[in-house]
């Protein structure tokens, strides 16, 4: 079955920036990758390191795995404003 | 700056019960909720347990006209998918003869969308008084005098309280701001992406009858769980972060691309409707769950089931235990943590923490056995099968079948045997103490082994 996940949720899209990535500290292990759902990360061709996508404020489900994840603590994940960011309709 | 006697960080049920229970204490109680309402930043935990009728006499009060969803089941349906992709057997189980009570003995679990059930728990805490905060992100604790005085909004807004819950879920601000948690150890925590379906209503009930629940167990993937509600169905699974090789999605992919899943979804007419992933602590033992004016309930104090990390019940009844040691705390004028201690014994002698007596020993046999598929599941399955499915053929006399059948789970001892000695005689020990270790003991087994011979040399007729 295909399926196409990437227009199923709904967003009341964030205006702040809630995800920080020290590219400095990162070491391009790629956990963030591989835990995302939401794959808002990947790493980058020529430096190896983590790269978060612009839009991943319409994008990400806040579950937090990337911060959880991160060895090097390079990655840092706090909560959308209230009333932002994505909506559960059938959680 | 507004005042209360208790704030309450997050609406979800354990952070509504705590509201709910403050409230009828009589204490001027606020609680907060990051999204719209409550409900819609929850992505689990929708399979409620006949435990929460029993302990609290609101959910008599929940009916579908306040929760469109609800669909109730009485009936778990057991997928075992060889390596194949093939469900090589298949059963159903549904309440035991030895289950004790109302309605125990009516539903396994009463499924609801939490967008559904959690707007209307909350609804009964501000019903009984106390004040709701929607779209407000608490970010920290407010100290005055070197003690917790209450939060801190987004915006730097203070609201002042003496005590503080934290209902904030499995990345809880307060627990980190009170210094109790920084983050979760990656083996604490698992990462559950989730599908929701939408069904037209009628459709799961006419083919389905009343079947709650379906467990996908695999060889190749971490056991799956369904659960049908009454327009949609959700199946999901999880794993703890330190397992996972390829990306998190790659094994509900797998399942949802199943033969026997695919034919469910033309069955049921099913489509995609939302994807959702939460992490979810799941964990031997809670730990600390309080520090000088705070205490942390639900899944923000690490209470999921050990076993099988359903945290809604916990929730909610570490969020009256909570409520009611806070009322205790205010009537004695004494917030400090040597005070709030009592809140680990009451949680400790409850249902919650009574599960939690043999966590060890039920995390390790969750971990060893649908959470490690190619280890255990690859000889379990078949193993499973062979007896389910080995008597009832006819290629053989059945007596011939017999001997082929026990042929071959004799060739699935080596792993069997020390899975039994490994992980299902702690937990036993656990669980009977005593009890089972006598009955496990060598002197127990040689008993039983001369037992045996007697009745084998009696029914050949010998002395």
């Amino acid at each position: 079955m295909k399926l196409d996940l990437s227009t199923l949720n709904r967003w009341v899209p964030s205006d702040e920036d809630f995800i920080a990535l020290n590219v400095d500290l990162c070491v391009g292990c790629g956990a963030c990758v591989r835990a995302c759902v939401a794959r808002i990360w990947s790493l980058d061709d020529a430096t190896d390191r983590a790269v978060l996508a612009p839009d991943y404020r319409q994008r990400c489900l806040e579950c937090g795995a990337c911060d959880q994840v991160c060895e090097v603590r390079a990655i840092r994940f706090r909560y959308p404003p209230g009333g932002t960011g994505v909506v559960f309709e059938q959680g | 700056m507004p005042s209360y006697d208790l704030i309450v960080v997050g609406a979800g049920p354990g952070g509504s019960v705590t509201a709910l229970t403050a409230a009828q204490a009589g204490l001027r109680t606020l609680f907060f909720e990051r999204g719209a309402k409550p409900g819609e930043k929850n992505a689990s935990g929708c399979g409620l347990g006949p435990r929460m009728w029993r302990e609290f006499d609101f959910m008599a009060k929940l009916t579908p006209d306040v929760c469109p969803s609800m669909r109730e089941g009485n009936a778990i349906r057991h997928h075992l998918v060889d390596a194949t992709g093939q469900v090589a057997a298949r059963m159903m189980t549904r309440p035991t003869a030895s289950v004790g009570y109302s309605p125990a003995t009516r539903f396994i679990t009463m499924n609801a969308y939490r967008s559904d059930f959690d707007p209307w728990l909350a609804s009964l805490a501000t019903t009984a008084g106390a004040e709701l905060r929607c779209s407000t992100l608490i970010t920290g604790l407010h100290h005055k005098d070197g003690r917790v005085a209450g939060v801190v909004d987004k915006h730097g807004t203070v609201y002042r309280a003496p005590i503080v819950i934290g209902a904030d879920g499995v990345l809880s601000t307060v627990a980190r701001e009170a210094g109790i948690r920084e983050r979760w150890k990656r083996d604490e925590v698992v990462l559950v992406p989730q599908l929701d379906f939408a069904v037209e209503p009628g459709r799961i009930d006419e083919f389905l009858g009343d079947e709650s629940l379906a467990c996908w167990w695999g060889v190749d993937f971490p056991a799956a769980y369904q659960v049908f509600f009454r327009d949609g169905f959700h199946i999901g699974l999880g794993n703890w972060l330190d397992t996972w090789e390829v990306d998190a999605m790659a094994p509900l992919r797998r399942v949802v691309d199943l033969p026997d899943f695919q034919r469910l979804i033309r069955v049921l007419r099913a489509e995609p409707r939302e994807l959702q992933v939460h992490l979810l602590p799941w964990l031997t033992d809670p730990g600390r769950t309080y520090g000088q004016g705070v205490m942390l309930v639900g899944d923000a104090g690490g209470f999921p089931c050990p076993l099988e990390a359903e945290g809604v019940f916990q929730a909610m009844e570490t969020g009256r235990i909570a409520a009611q040691v806070a009322a205790a705390a205010l009537e004695a004028g004494d917030t400090s943590q040597a005070f709030l201690a009592e809140y680990e014994r009451r949680w400790r002698a409850s249902s919650t923490g009574v599960e939690f007596e043999a966590g060890v020993e039920l995390a390790r046999i969750w971990r060893a056995l649908p959470f490690s598929p190619e280890r255990n599941m690859s000889w379990f399955i078949p193993m499973v099968s062979e007896l389910l499915g080995g008597i009832f053929d006819w290629s053989e006399p059945h007596a011939v079948r017999m001997q082929q059948v026990a042929h071959q789970l004799r060739g699935y001892a080596p792993d069997a045997l020390p899975f039994f000695e490994e992980e299902v005689v702690p937990l036993l020990g656990a669980v009977y103490g005593d009890e089972i270790r006598e009955l496990t003991s060598w002197r127990s087994m040689m008993r039983m082994a001369g037992i045996a011979l007697r009745l084998r040399r009696a029914a050949k007729g010998r002395p």
